[in-house]
């Protein structure tokens, strides 16, 4: 005897399948603002965790330097090292800010932290074989010796960049939590809770790393002379979509030693190097749909429609139908077919306009239209399974039950578990 | 203007799978950059799916939802990893197998501690489903409920989602042979628990030859 275990999964297959018909999913932006305040407390639980632990560093270094000097009156042993600031001594938990100007911390073992202007942070201890810094905000130039058994550890945010004898750039933000960190010479190693593992950075590399999205990465520094001509091409082009994102180095950074700017800080950027639009992109990539709008339309929103390559027009559009404005996002994907006829990016406004019609004004007529149109230039495109569902789906509201009936049998014979496949049988495709 | 209406289409041509392959890749990099757009495309073409995959291993789940929404935070968070564009459906259906393994492990600990019956599974709202489906379906889930978890995700992926021997291996992260293994096993326990269950037996039938 044996199951027929065929016919019964796929019976159990249809039964979640018509399940799901009937269950309301959230929508897009109700997942998308549940996720990424679940992103942002996750990080917020994990800095609290390492504050904790910073807490038991510092509790655990006094600890320490107290057992230290206990056993000091039994045996000579060397000093923790000594740092200061200028004329002020400092010991664990002292605090150091600068202002306009950068300050060197210097310890006794010859290494150097160098505060960069407006940076924040504290001596978290101080030991034998190195010492803990906390980098609040800014930059800081560390210059380690080398020696047997050092450790010397600068924390940011979750953090931990684990040096031995090195010289580097660490920069923090944390409005964006962001950590870069760019290599002179030797070698770090950062860890953190949101890392699957310690990363290394050596030689001229650069790495920058944020537990909020983007997901941690890691790049090398281009070459000075690609970063001289880099700059002089940003000051007259517009930046390549997604260029802004690779994070290369700013010439100025080479120069002035100044932080290199963060993942999402386009406003530190410097405005000789601002390619025209940029501002709105920089406010969609941070989800603020309403500013960035606001922000084209300061632009010219029809000339950047004019203007933009076809992915930004693409993503104009995007950002207007996400921004609450129909007419708008209309505008930008009516631009995209008329300027980039044939393309895949002119396709993609067609499914993005039957979707503004579908969606928006209900006019199915339209959304009829654009999907058929999507359908026929791309009938093997990404959106396809979704413009047919939709196209279905129009044509039934329409009450056009041949054209449904027919469109809905292509889908279940091309997407038989598609989202739209239980819509397809009951309007009879089967 | 766009153009007529057409009729339903013929299987795409290559041009077309090019487009398809270079929106992807317009995809993957919008997401590696941390573009907002981006990440709502992923959900808005993938989720349906995501929650499918899910469905599947688990049956209808209580916290489905959250589910779901842990598959695309750790997606998110780990967009770097996406080496082929193309394998980007199957990368995000690892992630909804890794969440649902999580889930059926912390669900069997939460068991073994408070020493309780096995959670009720909620009871699949559809519209046509005969009584006898419906306990089918519960004993289906039930006699899943007491297979091993990587026996049990095996077995759902390939029975209820019906994917390729192929398929299932790379989500789960084994051989085809470790996979032809585990579906073995799995297929005897279920035959042999069915066997016993008064709602499944109804389902029991000579064997093919």
């Amino acid at each position: 005897m044996s199951i027929d275990l065929q016919e019964l999964s796929r019976q159990i297959r249809d039964l979640q399948d018509s399940a799901a018909e009937t269950l309301e999913a959230p929508s897009v932006e109700q997942r998308m603002a549940s996720i990424h305040e679940k992103l942002g407390r996750r990080s917020q639980e994990r800095q609290a965790a390492l504050r904790r632990e910073y807490a038991k560093n510092v509790l655990a270094g006094a600890l320490g330097a107290a057992a230290a000097v206990l056993i000091s009156w039994w045996m000579t042993l060397e000093r923790p090292l000594d740092a200061s600031l200028g004329d002020q001594r400092l010991t664990g938990g002292s605090w150091v800010a600068t202002t306009d100007s950068e300050r060197p911390v210097t310890f006794s073992d010859g290494s150097r932290l160098t505060l960069k202007r407006s940076a924040r942070g504290r001596v978290l201890r101080l030991a034998e074989h190195g010492a803990s810094f906390a980098l609040e905000r800014g930059t800081i130039h560390a210059q380690v010796v080398p020696h047997e058994n050092n450790h010397w550890v600068v924390a940011a945010g979750p953090f931990e960049v684990l040096v031995t004898g090195t010289e580097f750039d660490a920069s923090w933000d944390p409005e964006t939590e962001a950590l870069t960190v760019q290599m002179q010479h030797g070698s770090v190693q950062i860890s953190g809770a949101c890392l699957d593992g310690p990363r290394t950075l050596s030689g001229d590399q650069r790495g920058q790393f944020s537990c909020a999205l983007p997901a941690p990465s890691a790049v090398p520094a281009p070459k000075p002379h690609l970063e001289a001509l880099a700059a002089h091409e940003n000051a007259e082009i517009p930046a390549e979509p997604g260029a802004e994102t690779s994070h290369p180095r700013r010439p100025e950074s080479v120069a002035s030693g100044d932080p290199a700017p963060p993942p999402a800080a386009p406003s530190s950027a410097p405005s000789a190097a601002r390619a025209p639009g940029e501002d709105w992109q920089a406010l969609a990539r941070a989800g603020r749909f309403k500013a960035a709008l606001a922000a084209a339309e300061a632009h010219g929103f029809s000339s950047l429609c004019t203007s933009l390559p076809a992915d930004q027009v693409l993503e104009l559009g995007n950002v207007a139908r996400l921004a609450g404005n129909p007419a708008r996002a209309s505008e930008a994907y009516t631009s995209a077919r008329q300027r980039f006829g044939g393309s895949s990016a002119a396709a993609t406004a067609a499914f993005q306009l039957g979707r503004l019609a579908f969606d928006g004004s209900r006019d199915y007529a339209g959304a009829q239209r654009w999907f058929a149109a999507y359908l026929s230039e791309r009938p093997g495109g990404g959106l396809a399974q979704e413009a047919l569902g939709r196209l279905m789906e129009s044509e039934h509201h329409l009450g056009d039950a041949s054209s449904a009936s027919l469109h809905a049998a292509e889908y279940l014979k091309r997407f038989p578990h598609g989202p739209h496949a239980a819509l397809a049988h009951g309007i009879g495709g089967e | 203007m766009p153009t007529p209406l057409r009729k339903p289409q013929p299987a795409p041509s290559a041009l077309a799978i090019l487009d398809e392959g270079a929106e992807l890749e317009q995809l993957v990099r919008g997401l590696q950059a941390g573009r907002a757009w981006a990440q709502r495309a992923l959900l808005e073409d993938h989720a349906a799916y995501v929650e499918r995959v899910l469905t599947r291993i688990l049956g209808r789940h209580s916290e489905l939802e959250d589910l779901v929404q842990e598959v695309f935070i750790r997606a998110l968070s780990r967009v770097d990893q996406i080496d082929e564009p193309s394998g980007l459906r199957s990368w995000l259906a690892a992630f909804a197998v890794f969440v649902a393994r999580e889930t059926l492990r912390k669900q069997r600990r939460r068991r073994w501690l408070s020493f309780s019956a096995p959670e009720e599974l909620p009871e699949p709202t559809a519209p046509t489903a005969t009584p006898e489906l419906l306990n089918a379906y519960h004993a289906f889930y039930q006699v899943l409920g007491r297979m091993d978890v990587d026996l049990r995700i095996a077995f759902a992926l390939r029975w209820v989602e019906g994917m390729e021997l192929s398929e299932v291996a790379a989500l789960t992260d084994v051989s085809l042979a470790t996979t032809k293994r585990r579906l073995k096993s799995a297929r005897e326990r279920f035959e042999a628990a069915a066997a016993r269950n008064p709602f499944l037996q109804d389902w029991l039938g000579e064997r093919e030859s």
